[in-house]
């Protein structure tokens, strides 16, 4: 896959793209000019206050055994440096010294350094480290034009230096001299001590003077994705003391301005550079980096929780590219979210669900099916709920609706891979029964926690109301639910699946989520008023969420509109119940009042409705595209001048319409105005009933209401262009 | 192709240039779900790794491995 330069190519296209919309060629890199440089070492080293230590840093420099000749020392004074520089000029040297002045900051000093430099090689030193005498030396020995020397790195408390037991130092030990990968010596390509490097690398690839720290993890992903150098560890051992003070970095108390703000800078600029690297390895490196930066993230949650919708807030958008969400949350989660199908698998249900965690904004973590053998796989819709997920289990059995056998195995599997008594909160949602059979193993087991469950649709009667059948529940398990039932509730319980996937939750869940008032009460009609009463008492309505407005902008569409008709988008599946002729009817009137109205169609069944759109000569109103992904439908939805939206027709097999679209509510994120075609009586019937300038309405059907609101869309002070 | 005004030939270059995009991109998420994974490896390994090291499970991996024979 690398190999295709996908990134480089996108680029490439979109440049292109610009340039044929635009009639001009893209300008080329000018080239740049370098002076020749002198074998050796210019050793760099940033001086803010450093009076402490600048005697000490002097003093090993004056000790190397390098020829005064091959190397310079190139001293930035910053900030605040004069006691310092007193110090300085008071010592005797022997060796080259140059001093610089720079503002304030550590990567700008370095830059100067760099751009200072006159050696062919580079080693960075800071002001409160030491290096050993013969550490340029040797280094010089070992240096190649197009290699980052790595040498020993002891770490010195006090003073005792500890031999290189550091996990840095430790990365080196019985390495060969060319590490056969970056990531092996990762932890060493994400600091400046013990490193020596091609001047002329570093005149091209600079410290990011933006960044408070962090700079050094960057400027190594970044002149290791742009050079792709060799790197080589020092065979002779030269060595980088790292003396370790109170204040260093690594022992800051966690804040939020170093653990979030300064990480999610880093993690920003190291994303940049994921964005157009191609080659894996790189990427898995850089990645690697990405991860220890959310770790101080993660820690600084684990003790500031109150912090965390501040944070999420933040990154909820870097979705792009990789970014160290799972890590971030890593064991945050107090809630679990049980959806039999879930995301990356394309569902709706699923999609709902992953929409409810976005929309509760908290750390969770999620159990599902593999549900590949029955659904597509859309990768993107992890960018949904991906923010806030620690843990994500997928449960691999066969997938099903009914078959006890499998569900029983996904029950079985789940509880074995859950730690269940981590959780305070458990979310189940279903559309897919298995949801809420493992919520009740989970609350079984753990009474206490509290169970929180969601109805997708009815599940104990279809669409046309026939009682859906399965068994699943044995006799010995209804008595020990019985155990645990009101005497006066335990007539509804029997071995069917779907009966039991809407009673046990009934019983045992502490809240109830229904969509809309009709699901609830087309529920429990079945029920005697006692029962009905203590269901209503623990539910909840809840639409379905409406996302903000940064997802309808996650991905690009490529939808063609007409730009001199009225273009109407239709996005869904049709089946019995919601058929392709009512779109053909609206059709047929579009034809017969010859108005410049355009429907474009979007489903999973193209080849029948096209059939349908030929048979009937509508093929120039009606134009039929294959489903889009979430994110891309999304996208697109924000394009049409309507969207148009149907009930499922249940008359004649129900007293009320208990579905309410759950399109409703991502057509309401879209900004686009709403063409509703209503079952009377139905939830979208009632919020028609409430003015909107956004929606218009009118019953399935009807076809003296949809004329008059063909007129109202194509009038043109509703559409001026 | 002589017959194509230079409108025409800039839609269908437009056109042919967003067909590869649209499908270099679905390859891109795949590869950024492939990178996550070889990340994940790598992790895994050395963490294995380690543990294989630590003395006291090198020893019993090597008595587990005298009982065999």
């Amino acid at each position: 896959m690398a190999e295709l330069n996908i990134r480089k190519r996108l680029q490439e296209i979109e440049e292109q793209k610009r340039a044929i919309t635009l009639g001009k060629k893209t300008a080329g890199r000018p080239e740049s000019h370098e002076l020749p440089l002198s074998e050796g070492i210019s050793v760099i080293i940033p001086v803010h206050r450093g009076e402490e230590y600048i005697e000490r840093l002097i003093g090993s420099l004056e000790a190397q055994t390098l020829e005064r000749e091959q190397f310079e020392v190139i001293i930035i004074f910053n900030g605040e440096y004069v006691r310092t520089e007193e110090i300085f000029n008071s010592l005797e040297t022997k060796k080259q010294y140059r001093v610089i002045y720079t503002e304030q900051g550590v990567s700008r000093a370095r830059n100067a350094g760099i751009d200072n430099a006159s050696y062919s090689n580079i080693a960075f030193l800071d002001s409160d480290d030491t290096i050993s005498a013969d550490y340029l030396e040797k280094s010089l020995e070992a240096c190649e034009p197009f290699t980052i020397l790595l040498n020993r790195l002891y770490d010195v408390k006090g003073q005792k230096p500890d031999g290189g037991a550091n996990h840095i130092n430790r990365e080196l030990t019985g390495r060969d001299t060319y590490p056969e990968s970056y990531y092996s010596v990762v932890k060493n390509l994400s600091l400046n001590g013990g490193k020596v490097l091609p001047t002329h690398l570093l005149k091209k690839t600079k410290f990011d003077e933006t960044l408070n720290n962090g700079e050094d993890v960057l400027l190594y992903m970044q002149l290791i994705s742009e050079h792709k150098p060799i790197v080589k560890v020092n065979p002779d051992e030269a060595v980088y003391y790292r003396h370790l003070v109170d204040n260093s970095l690594s022992r800051t108390k966690s804040n939020y301005e170093f653990s979030i703000t300064d990480r999610i800078a880093v993690l920003g600029r190291l994303q940049d550079i994921l964005k157009v690297e191609d080659d894996e390895e790189v990427r898995t490196l850089i990645i690697d980096r990405m991860r220890a930066q959310a770790g101080f993230m993660n820690r600084y949650l684990k003790e500031h929780m109150e912090d965390y919708a501040l944070v999420a807030g933040e990154v909820a958008h870097y979705t792009d590219e990789y970014f160290p969400y799972a890590r971030m949350n890593e064991d945050l989660a107090k809630r679990l979210y049980i959806s039999y199908c879930f995301p990356p698998y394309s569902d709706t249900s699923g999609i709902v669900m992953a929409k409810r965690i976005v929309e509760r904004g908290e750390p969770c973590d999620v159990i599902h099916n593999n549900m590949y053998d029955v659904r597509s796989m859309d990768l993107t819709l992890e960018r949904l709920a991906g923010p806030f997920i620690a843990s994500r289990r997928e449960i691999n059995t066969t997938s099903s609706f009914t078959n006890s056998k499998y569900i029983s195995l996904f029950v079985e599997r789940a509880m074995e891979k859950l730690d269940i008594y981590r959780y305070r909160e458990i979310y189940s949602r279903a559309l897919w029964p298995a949801s809420h059979v493992l919520a009740y193993e989970i609350f079984k087991e753990s009474r206490n926690i509290r169970w929180i469950a969601e109805f997708s649709d009815p599940l104990y009667r279809d669409i046309k109301n026939n009682i859906r059948q399965a068994g699943f529940y044995t006799k010995k398990d209804i008595k020990e639910i019985k155990r645990h039932t009101a005497s006066n509730y335990q007539k509804y319980l029997d071995g069917n699946l779907f009966n039991m996937a809407e009673v046990i939750p009934f019983l045992f869940a502490e809240e109830l989520v229904f969509t809309n008032e009709l699901q609830l009460e087309s529920m429990i009609e079945r029920f005697d008023e006692d029962f009905k009463e203590m269901v209503r008492q623990k539910s909840v309505i809840d639409r379905h969420p409406t996302l903000a407005p940064e997802y309808y902008n996650y991905q690009k569409n490529y939808v063609a509109l007409d730009k001199d008709k009225i273009n109407i988008g239709y996005f869904g599946n049709f089946y019995e119940t919601r058929n392709a002729e009512e779109i053909m009817n609206i059709a047929r009137i579009i034809k017969a009042e010859s108005l410049d109205v355009k429907i474009h169609v979007f489903t999973n069944s193209t080849r029948q409705v096209k059939s349908q759109i030929f048979s009937n000569g509508l093929k120039d109103i009606v134009e039929v595209n294959p489903y889009l992904r979430y994110f891309e439908f999304l996208s697109a939805s924000k394009e049409f001048d309507y969207l148009m939206l149907s009930d499922a027709r249940t008359g004649g097999y129900k007293r009320r319409n208990p579905y309410l679209p759950s399109k409703f509510s991502d057509y309401l994120g879209s900004g686009t105005k709403i063409w509703v075609q209503y079952e009377p009586g139905s939830t979208l019937a009632s919020i028609c009933s409430e003015k909107s300038d956004s929606i218009i309405c009118n019953p399935l059907n009807d076809h003296g209401a949809i004329k008059e609101n063909l007129k109202r869309i194509t009038q043109k002070e509703e559409n001026p262009v | 192709m002589d017959q194509l005004s230079y409108e025409e030939l800039k839609k269908i270059a437009l056109e042919s240039l967003e067909q590869e995009e649209r499908v270099l991109s679905e390859f891109k998420i795949i590869d950024q779900e492939m990178s996550a994974l070889k990340n994940d490896n790598a992790r895994l390994n050395r963490e294995l790794q380690k543990y294989k090291e630590f003395l006291p499970i090198k020893a019993a991996l090597k008595a587990k491995k005298m009982m065999k024979k």
